[in-house]
């Protein structure tokens, strides 16, 4: 095997969950640090240096979106993944547009999970079932002629193929194969929708976080 | 003076202890104040319309302190009463001080004293109890009672005009109306004011509630979580994915276990059916919700029975279900990694897939679709069009 060794850090306040989230990760991913709260994250973060930052949408001092920024201005080649239970879709969001690469209920498998990994620290993006049927909807809402929005508000028709297949339940894979399209490039449509996602300035974004929850 | 002090006298009363209150706040024997009080009733009267007044005014004793029962001390009451009622009718008749047109108004103003008098006690007892929802008409009857009684006495007073006595007894009139009245109205205060007491600790409570769901959030929820992920068995799996959503519904849905009336909560009801049922995981996704109308209803049906079929005959743990609903279109997708089949070799007889889920579907004007083949799994597509419905 030349999978190569993820460094990883957890941020999450439930010490029980980050052990049991330790437990479940395979040899190809090293758990380097943990933290509790933003404000012992940040410097941990910056001095450990890890590949993937596993971060838990909620932390007691704040958003996991706070500890993001100041990460990001310091250390650009740190990747972060939300995690959480089950949260307001505008807190997830937020977390996203702070600059995370996806987001991962934590219900998911080990396997899973240590598959998410590697793929966000390869760059790629990662999007629950659920995230890609709320940007779905979301981003379809309201759609229309009068709409005058710019290229990053719209998502192409292949990009709307893409999510709702991993809404579905789709895997990269069954995608590629279903759409006839190579791995690699199904992996650039839901950059391309994160990228989106993360710079769109539409109002049904918020708007429709506000109403949802996300589980 | 010191207005936290100056209240009625708990301990130390004959009657609502006005005295004792009185003798307390300005550091005299009772017995004295008392003394004054009972000079004062030849004087027209005053003296009783003085301490209904105080009674009326004074605020109750401080609830700690201990209160000298009434009961059992009828006699003594009933004898002061007697003593008083005799001193007046002496005085009258002797033509002293009162005459008897002037004490036939007094009498009835002093029943219907005592019956507001009552009424503000029991009304007061019960503003502190959670039953204080007494028979309302009896209520009604007594304050009408008790107004027309005073009304009578000071139209009474009122129409003997002219001499000098009718003048003193005039004003006296007013006062115990004025006092009578206060009676009346007070209790219903404090009645508002127990409501509004109540509406305070609704308040309270609905605040604990929120901060219970934060809680719970933080403790239960994530230890599901956990279990879901460490799942040893199946059944403990099943059991903590059911649990969650439960408790998920009720703390940001609250909503009925049993009356599902949107379409996300109905498939939600299915989808936990099946599991249960037939001890699989679905994850299900549905980002959108709309009201349930008898065609979404259909839908959820149809979809549910896709979901059973998936569960019976796929061979796998998990299926995957996406809902969508917007103004346009509503649409279900049941998908499973499974065994999949030949839809030719599905036996004609089979009702769940023709009729259960085509005709269904055909007959709110929808369709379905499904994608299978044999190793590959199955996927099950409902679309329902709502464009014509608003």
């Amino acid at each position: 095997m030349n999978v190569p060794l993820r460094r990883v850090v957890i941020v999450d306040d439930h010490e029980i969950f980050r052990a049991g989230l330790k437990a479940g990760l395979g040899p190809t991913v090293q758990v380097v640090g943990e933290a509790g709260t933003v404000e012992a994250a940040v410097p941990l973060i910056k001095s450990l240096d890890p590949d993937v930052v596993l971060l838990d949408v909620h932390l007691p001092d704040g958003g996991g979106h706070a500890v993001i920024g100041p990460v990001h201005s310091e250390r650009p080649g740190v990747k972060f993944v939300a995690l959480s239970v089950s949260d307001a879709a505008e807190d997830v969001v937020a977390v996203i547009r702070a600059g995370a690469r996806g987001y991962v209920t934590k219900t998911i498998g080990p396997a899973e999970l240590t598959q998410t990994i590697h793929r966000i620290a390869d760059g790629d993006a990662v999007f629950s079932p659920w995230l890609a049927g709320f940007v779905l909807d979301a981003f379809n809402e309201g759609d229309g002629p009068a709409a005058g929005e710019g290229e990053l508000d719209r998502l192409t028709p292949r990009e709307q193929e893409v999510l709702l297949l991993l809404a579905r339940g789709y895997t990269y894979k069954e995608i590629a194969a279903r759409l006839h399209l190579s791995v690699k490039t199904i992996e650039t449509h839901v950059s391309n929708v994160l990228r989106k996602l993360q710079l769109s300035n539409r109002n049904e974004l918020t708007r429709w976080a506000a109403k949802r929850r996300m589980v | 003076m010191d207005g936290d002090r100056l209240r009625r006298s708990g301990p130390d009363r004959v009657l609502a202890g006005v005295c004792g209150g009185l003798g307390e706040a300005l550091g005299i024997d009772p017995v004295l104040v008392r003394l004054g009080f009972a000079l004062a009733v030849p004087l027209g009267g005053i003296g009783v319309a003085a301490y209904a007044m105080s009674a009326a005014l004074m605020p109750a004793p401080p609830p700690e302190s201990p209160i000298r029962p009434l009961r059992g001390r009828r006699r003594q009451i009933a004898g002061l009463v007697l003593l008083l009622a005799i001193a007046l009718v002496a005085l009258a008749a002797s033509n002293l001080l009162l005459p008897l047109d002037v004490l036939v108004p007094s009498a009835l103003l002093l029943v219907g004293l005592g019956l507001a008098w009552r009424q503000a006690a029991t009304a007061s007892a019960r503003g502190r109890g959670p039953g204080w929802a007494r028979p309302l008409l009896l209520d009604a009857l007594r304050a009408v009672t008790a107004i027309v009684l005073l009304c009578g006495g000071a139209v009474l007073f009122l129409r003997q005009g002219g001499d000098v006595t009718a003048a003193a007894a005039s004003a006296i009139a007013a006062v115990v109306v004025a006092a009578g009245i206060g009676l009346l109205v007070g209790p219903r205060l404090r009645r508002a004011q127990a409501l509004a007491s109540e509406e305070r600790r609704e308040r309270i409570r609905t605040e604990e509630r929120a901060r219970m769901a934060a809680r719970l959030h933080d403790s239960v929820l994530q230890t599901l979580a956990l279990i879901q992920r460490a799942g040893d068995t199946r059944g403990a799996q099943r059991l903590a994915r059911r649990q969650e959503r439960e408790l998920r519904a009720w703390l940001y849905g609250g909503e009925e276990p049993d009356a599902p009336d949107t379409f996300a909560a109905a498939l939600r009801h299915a989808t936990e059916d099946v599991e249960t049922r037939y001890d699989v995981e679905v994850e299900l996704v549905q980002p959108s919700d709309a009201p349930l109308d008898q065609h979404l209803e259909a839908l959820v049906g149809a979809a549910r029975e896709a979901l059973t079929n998936a569960a019976k005959h796929a061979g796998t743990g998990t299926v995957s279900v996406l809902a969508r609903v917007s103004g346009d279109e509503a649409s279900v997708f049941v998908r499973d990694r499974g065994r999949g089949f030949d839809r030719a070799r599905v036996p004609r007889d089979r009702a769940g897939l023709r009729e259960s889920i085509e005709a269904r579907m055909a007959r709110h004007g929808g369709r379905a679709e499904i994608h299978t083949a044999p190793e590959e799994g199955t996927e099950v597509e409902l679309i329902l069009p709502r464009g014509e419905r608003p």
